[in-house]
C-alpha cells in the first residue's frame, strides 16, 4: 500500500442529510467500499453538535435542508474556532448552474453532485478532501 | 455750367459774324444798289433771333446800326446823326428789326412748347401702350388661371337672383351648359341638403355684415357622386348702401378634401393603435435629447404623467430603479451598438411613485436621415412584471422538481450500485436493507412524476375537464371507497353522508380531488380517529364539499401556503407520510378550473377541514 492510500485510511467522516435513505446509502458506500468510519446527522444543528464532540476528518454536507440549510451550517461551523478547521464538501442536488456556481465560491474543499455513482464515490471523496 | 457758357459764346459771336457779314456783302453791294441798304442786316437780326434768341439779334440789331450809320449812310466813314433822313432810318431799321425780333421769338417760344407737348405726348403715348401691354398680359394670366385650376367665376344680382357666370361653373355644379340658365337657385338647389342652410345663412350673414366669406361645401351632381367645392365671395353696394350683387369664385377642392380625409384616418388609426395598445409607444429626437411621442400607456405603466415627461425627457431615468441606473446609463451613451443592430432591447426595473416595482423590457430602432445619419429613436416599453415573475416560479419550479427527483434517484443508484458489486452477498440483511431504500425511493419517484404531469397536464391545459351532471352523494362514495382501505390500514374510519342533488364537475377530476384530501387527512391523523367527509348545499348555487380529520392541525402562517407546489407543513412530511408536495397543489388547480374554490380551516391538536365549491345544477 502506498503512502496516500495510508493516509486515506481510517478517516472519520460526518455524513449530514435530512433524506435518511441517502444518509444511509454514503454510509454504506464509505464504511463497507472505503472501510472508513461514518457518522450521520440529519439537521445542521445535529452536525454542529457532533462536529464540536468528534474528531472529524472531514464534513459531506448537504445543501438544501429544512430549518438551517447546509450553507448556514458552513458559516456556523466556519465561525465556530472548534470546528472552523474540519473540511466540508457540499452534496447537492441542485441542477442550476447559477446554484452551483455560489458553492463553489464559498469556504469548501469541493461540491459532490446527486445522484452520484457509488462505487465512485469514494475516489470523488478523497479527491476533494485531498486524501 | 461751362456748356451754357460756351453756347453762349458761340451764339453772341455769330452774331457778330453774321453783322459783318451782312456789312461785308452790303459794301460790296453799295456801288450798284444803294436802296438795298439795311436788307442784309434785316436778314442778320432774323438769322440771329431764329437762332441764337432775343440777345445776340439785340447785338446785331445795335452793330448794324452802327454800322450802318458809320459805313453806310451818308456821309461815310463817321458817324453823324444829325440829318434827319438818317436818324429816321435808323429808326426804321431799328423799328423794323425789334419787330423781327419779337417775332422770331413768339416763333421760338412756340416751337418749343410744341415740341415739350409733343414729347409729353409720345410719353404718353408709351405709357398707354405700356398699360395696355400689361392689362392684355394680366387678362391673359387670368384667363390662364381659371383654365387651369377650373375655377368658377361667378356674379350674382342679388335683387334679382340671376346670375352670370362662366362654363367652368357648369362643370362644377355636374352640370351641362346651355341646359341650365346661370342663377342663385340652381346654385342652391345643387348642394348637398346637410350644407344648404348652412351656405345659405353664411351668404345672408356675409350680405348683412358687409363682409368676405369664404366655405366648403358639399355638391350633388345628378349621378348622384358628392364632390367637396370651396366658395369665396364678396358682396357689393350701391351709393346708398344697398347691396347689388355679389361676386365670387368656386373651386373643387376634392383632392384636398380627400387628402384631409386619408390624413385624418390615418391619424385615427395611429391614436387608436397608440392608446388602446397597453405598450407604450414613444418617438424620441437625438440631438438635442427630446422627446416628440409617447402613448398614453405611459401614465398606467409607470405611474406618471405625460405632461411631465414632455416638459422633463430625463425623468424617465429618474424612473429607473437606482440598481439598474448606472447599467442603463453606460448603455444609453453607448451610441455605436445603433450602426450595426437594427433594434436595440433593453430590461431594467422601474421604482413606481407608488414604490412599486415594475420591470420593463424597452426595444428601441433607429430612424435615419436619408443621408443616414441616425436622428430618432422609436419605441417599444412594455410591462414584462408578469412574465418575470412567471419565469421565476418556473425556474423556481425546475430547481424544485430536479431537487425533489434527484433525491429518491441518488438513493436508489446508491443502494442498487452497492448491491451490484457483491460486496453484501454474504449479508442478507443489508442485502435487504438496501432493496428495501430501492424499492421505497422507486414508489416516492414514481408518485412524484405522477403527480408533476397530473399538475403540468391541468395547468397547461391540455387535459379537457369533461364536465358534465354528477351526482353529489356518488362522487364522495366513490372518493371513500378508494381510500378506504388505506384508512383502515392506519385505524381509521371515514365518515360520510349523503346530499341530494347534482354538481356540474369532471367526476374523474373532483374524485381525485377528494381522494388527495383524504389521503392527506389520513397521513396526518392518528390511529383511532375518525374522518368525516360532508357536502352541503351554499346560497348562490354553489355546493361545498368538506373533509375534516382530527390530526395535528396546520399552523395558521401556513395555512395558503400549502396549496403552492411543494410546500408543505413540515419539509420532513414527503419523507415521513410519502407525499410529494404537489397534491393540494392539485387539488387546487383541479377546483379552481372548475370555477370553484378552495380552502382550509384548522386548529393546532384539533384537526383541519378541507373546503371546496363547486357549482350545483
Amino acid at each position: 500500500m502506498n503512502t496516500a492510500m495510508n493516509t486515506a485510511m481510517n478517516k472519520f467522516i460526518l455524513v449530514v442529510d435530512d433524506e435518511e435513505p441517502i444518509r444511509m446509502v454514503i454510509q454504506a458506500c464509505l464504511e463497507d467500499l472505503a472501510g472508513w468510519e461514518v457518522i450521520l446527522a440529519d439537521s445542521g444543528q445535529a452536525a454542529l453538535d457532533f462536529a464540536l464532540e468528534h474528531p472529524i476528518d472531514g464534513i459531506l454536507l448537504d445543501v438544501s435542508m429544512p430549518g438551517m440549510s447546509g450553507i448556514e451550517t458552513l458559516e456556523k461551523l466556519k465561525a465556530n474556532p472548534g470546528t472552523c478547521h474540519i473540511p466540508v464538501a457540499f452534496l447537492t442536488a441542485k441542477a442550476e448552474s447559477g446554484d452551483r456556481n455560489i458553492l463553489y465560491q464559498l469556504d469548501t474543499v469541493g461540491v459532490i453532485h446527486k445522484p452520484f455513482d457509488p462505487i465512485a464515490l469514494v475516489g470523488e471523496v478523497s479527491r476533494v478532501f485531498g486524501w | 455750367m461751362r456748356r451754357i457758357q460756351s453756347r453762349r459764346v458761340i451764339h453772341y459771336g455769330l452774331a457778330i459774324g453774321m453783322t459783318l457779314l451782312a456789312l461785308l456783302i452790303t459794301l460790296a453791294l453799295l456801288p450798284w444798289n444803294d436802296r438795298m441798304v439795311g436788307a442784309f442786316f434785316y436778314l442778320a437780326v432774323l438769322m440771329s433771333a431764329r437762332y441764337s434768341g432775343i440777345r445776340p439779334a439785340i447785338v446785331v440789331m445795335i452793330l448794324s446800326t452802327l454800322a450802318l450809320n458809320y459805313f453806310v449812310l451818308e456821309p461815310s466813314a463817321q458817324f453823324s446823326l444829325y440829318k434827319p433822313n438818317n436818324i429816321l432810318q435808323l429808326c426804321i431799321f431799328n423799328f423794323v428789326s425789334i419787330s423781327i425780333i419779337i417775332m422770331m421769338a413768339r416763333f421760338r417760344s412756340s416751337k418749343t412748347r410744341i415740341e415739350q407737348l409733343n414729347q409729353q405726348l409720345q410719353s404718353d403715348i408709351q405709357a398707354r401702350e405700356q398699360a395696355e401691354s400689361a392689362l392684355r398680359e394680366s387678362e391673359a394670366y387670368r384667363h390662364l388661371a381659371v383654365d387651369l385650376t377650373h375655377i368658377g367665376v361667378w356674379e350674382f344680382d342679388v335683387r334679382t337672383g340671376k346670375a352670370v357666370w362662366n362654363e367652368n361653373m357648369f362643370h362644377l355644379m355636374g352640370l351641362v351648359p346651355d341646359q341650365y340658365r346661370p342663377s342663385y337657385a340652381v346654385c342652391a338647389e345643387r348642394a348637398h341638403p346637410d350644407d344648404r342652410a348652412l351656405m345659405e345663412h353664411l351668404f345672408q350673414d356675409s350680405i348683412a355684415n358687409r363682409t368676405d366669406f369664404a366655405q366648403e361645401y358639399r355638391v350633388i351632381h345628378p349621378d348622384t357622386s358628392v364632390h367637396w367645392l370651396m366658395i369665396r365671395a364678396r358682396p357689393l353696394y350701391d351709393q346708398d348702401g344697398h347691396p347689388t350683387r355679389v361676386l365670387g369664385v368656386l373651386l373643387n377642392i376634392d383632392p384636398f378634401k380627400q387628402a384631409e380625409f386619408a390624413r385624418r384616418d390615418s391619424d385615427e388609426k395611429f391614436r387608436q393603435l397608440a392608446e388602446n395598445i397597453q405598450d407604450v409607444f414613444w418617438i424620441s429626437e437625438i440631438n438635442p435629447s427630446r422627446l416628440i411621442y409617447v402613448s398614453p400607456a405611459y401614465e398606467t405603466v409607470w405611474g406618471r404623467g405625460v405632461q411631465d415627461l414632455y416638459q422633463n425627457f430625463y425623468e424617465w431615468i429618474d424612473a429607473i430603479h437606482p440598481d439598474d441606473r448606472d447599467r442603463m446609463m453606460q448603455a444609453l451613451q453607448n451610441d455605436q451598438q445603433y450602426q450595426s443592430e437594427s433594434v436595440v432591447s433593453y430590461e431594467y426595473r422601474i421604482l413606481r411613485p407608488d414604490g412599486s416595482i415594475r420591470w420593463i423590457r424597452n426595444r428601441s430602432f433607429p430612424i435615419r436621415s436619408q443621408t443616414g445619419v441616425l436622428i430618432r429613436l422609436a419605441g417599444i416599453a412594455e410591462d414584462i412584471t408578469h412574465k418575470h415573475a412567471i419565469e421565476q416560479i418556473k425556474k423556481d419550479f425546475i430547481s424544485i422538481v430536479s431537487h425533489e427527483l434527484r433525491t429518491p434517484l441518488t438513493a436508489i443508484r446508491g443502494s442498487l450500485g452497492l448491491l451490484a458489486t457483491g460486496i453484501y452477498n454474504q449479508k442478507p440483511e443489508r442485502q435487504a436493507e438496501m432493496l428495501s431504500i430501492a424499492a421505497r425511493q422507486s414508489d416516492r419517484l414514481v408518485r412524484l412524476v405522477n403527480d408533476i404531469l397530473d399538475l403540468g397536464r391541468l395547468e397547461s391545459g391540455h387535459a379537457q375537464l369533461k364536465i358534465q351532471p354528477c351526482e353529489i352523494t356518488s362522487l364522495i362514495q366513490q372518493s371513500v371507497e378508494i381510500m378506504q382501505a388505506q384508512a383502515q390500514q392506519s385505524g381509521l374510519t371515514i365518515q360520510w353522508q349523503p346530499l341530494d342533488g347534482k354538481v356540474a364537475a369532471d367526476p374523474d377530476a373532483i374524485i381525485q380531488a377528494l381522494t388527495n384530501l383524504l389521503s392527506n387527512a389520513i397521513k396526518f391523523s392518528e390511529s383511532d380517529r375518525s374522518i368525516e367527509v360532508t357536502a352541503q348545499h351554499l346560497e348562490g348555487g354553489m355546493v361545498e364539499f368538506s373533509v375534516t380529520d382530527q390530526g395535528r392541525g396546520i399552523p395558521e402562517d401556513k395555512l395558503e401556503m400549502i396549496f403552492e407546489q411543494f410546500q408543505q407543513v413540515d419539509a420532513s412530511d414527503s419523507r415521513d407520510k410519502g407525499g410529494t408536495g404537489l397534491g393540494l397543489a392539485i387539488c387546487r388547480t383541479i377546483v379552481e378550473q372548475h370555477g370553484g374554490q378552495i380552502w382550509v380551516k384548522s386548529q393546532l391538536g384539533v384537526g383541519s377541514t378541507f373546503l371546496f365549491t363547486l357549482r350545483s345544477l
